[in-house]
C-alpha cells in the first residue's frame, strides 16, 4: 500500500459475501490510492473471517466524505437505539481489561 | 529490445513456476519469456498493493514481447490464496508485505533469472505503486540488480512515525547503497509521493552520485499505467514505456 494509513479492529457480527452470510472477526480500515474509483484516494473497509480464507470478505470503498457520513450514521443510529457510543467503547475496554486481569491470574508471572 | 518484424517468428512461454522466496521458501511467481535461444536480458517485477493480479501478469508477458525475461512473484504467497484481490485485501490490513520478507522473495527472483541458461545475466527491476518502492528498495538492498524502474513508489521517502517492525527502515535511507541505474517515473498530481517527496528523493540520489532518470508528467496522478482504472493517462503511459524500453535497452543490453 502506498499510504499505509491502515487500522483494524476486532468485531463481532456476520457479514453477505459471494457465498452467502458468514461470521466476521476482524475490520481493516485503509485510507489509501483508490482503485475502483476516479477518487485518487478512498477510504477501504474490509470485513474478515480470516478462519475462513481470503475469499471470507466484505469489502466497500467510500470518498473521504462519504466515510465521514457514515460514522457520523452509524453514531445516530447508535445513540437512537438508546446506546451511548462513549460507553459501549468504556465497557468494551473494561471487559478487555477484566480479560487480561483474569489471564494473568491464571498463570502468575513469578 | 527485441524489434520484430512482420517476416519474424514470435513465440512466447507464459506460466506459473515456483521460486525459491525468502530463507528458501517455495513460491508461486509468473515466469513470461520469448521462445528461442536467447540471450535475453531479465526484469523482476514487484507487483503493486492491489496484488498479485492480471495487470502484472499482463506486464510480464509485455516485457517477454520485447525481449526480457520476466518473473514476478507472488509476494503474498504466505497470505494464503484467493481472488488477488481478496488476498491483497488481507495484506492491505496487515499494512502490506514486510521489507525483509519482500528483498528474500525478489532476490529469490534475481537469482532464479541469473541462473537461466537463456539469460543474458543482466537483470533489472521494475514496479509500481507500493511495487516502486519495492523495486527501488531491492536495487539498494539485494546485491547484483543492473537497472532498476521505480514507477510512483508510494513510501520511498517515510515519517519517523510511520517506521514499524515491517518497516524499519524508510527507503530513501538506503540511497547511499542503491547499486545500479534507477529510472523514476512520476505524475505532477499524485499525493503518494507528492511533488515535494519526488524531489527529496531525487535531492538524496544527487547527493550521492547516483546514475538515475526521473520523469514527472503533467496531468497525470497515481497510477497512469492502468488502463483498466480510471486514473489512466494514455499519453502519459505511452511516453513512459518508450522511456523504459530506452533506459533498459542501455543498461541491461548484451
Amino acid at each position: 500500500m502506498c499510504t499505509g494509513n491502515v487500522h483494524t479492529a476486532k468485531i463481532s457480527g456476520a457479514g453477505k459475501g459471494d457465498g452467502g452470510w458468514f461470521p466476521l472477526e476482524k475490520a481493516s480500515v485503509t485510507y489509501d490510492c483508490s482503485y475502483h474509483t476516479s477518487m485518487p484516494q478512498g477510504l477501504n473497509i474490509d470485513f474478515f473471517n480470516e478462519g475462513m480464507g481470503p475469499g471470507a470478505r466484505v469489502a466497500v470503498e467510500l470518498s473521504p466524505a462519504s466515510a465521514m457520513g457514515l460514522v457520523h450514521a452509524i453514531m445516530e443510529s447508535l445513540a437512537k437505539g438508546g446506546l451511548d457510543p462513549g460507553r459501549v467503547a468504556l465497557e468494551a475496554a473494561e471487559a478487555e481489561l477484566r480479560g487480561v486481569k483474569s489471564a494473568q491470574a491464571a498463570s502468575p508471572i513469578s | 529490445m527485441q524489434q520484430y518484424t512482420t517476416d519474424m517468428y514470435q513465440g512466447m512461454l507464459a506460466e506459473t513456476i515456483a521460486i525459491a522466496g525468502s530463507g528458501g521458501t517455495l513460491i508461486n511467481a509468473y515466469l513470461a519469456r520469448p521462445l528461442g535461444p536467447g540471450p535475453f536480458p531479465g526484469m523482476v517485477l514487484a507487483h503493486h498493493a492491489p496484488g498479485w493480479d492480471e495487470w502484472y501478469w499482463e506486464a510480464a508477458r509485455r516485457f517477454a514481447q520485447h525481449g526480457y525475461v520476466a518473473i514476478s512473484p507472488n509476494l503474498y504467497y504466505r497470505l494464503g490464496h484467493g481472488s488477488p484481490e481478496d488476498v491483497a485485501a488481507k495484506a492491505r490490513a496487515a499494512g502490506g508485505s514486510p521489507d525483509d520478507l519482500a528483498m528474500g522473495d525478489l532476490e529469490g527472483a534475481l537469482r532464479t533469472l541469473k541462473a537461466m541458461s537463456v539469460g543474458n545475466k543482466k537483470v533489472g527491476i521494475f514496479g509500481t505503486c507500493s511495487g516502486g518502492r519495492l523495486a527501488f528498495l531491492a536495487a539498494c538492498r539485494v546485491k547484483g540488480f543492473d537497472a532498476a524502474v521505480e514507477c510512483w513508489g508510494g513510501r520511498v521517502v517515510m515519517a519517523k512515525e510511520e517506521l514499524s517492525p515491517n518497516f524499519p527502515v524508510a527507503p530513501i535511507d538506503y540511497t547511499a547503497q542503491l547499486s545500479c541505474p534507477l529510472l523514476g517515473l512520476f505524475g505532477e498530481e499524485d499525493q503518494f509521493p507528492t511533488p515535494a517527496q519526488v524531489a527529496q528523493h531525487e535531492a538524496e540520489l544527487k547527493k550521492h552520485g547516483k546514475s538515475y532518470e526521473f520523469h514527472t508528467y503533467p496531468k497525470a496522478g497515481h497510477g497512469f499505467f492502468y488502463y483498466d482504472k480510471p486514473m489512466y493517462r494514455q499519453e502519459q503511459a505511452v511516453d513512459g514505456w518508450k522511456r523504459i524500453w530506452g533506459f533498459l535497452g542501455k543498461n541491461l543490453g548484451s
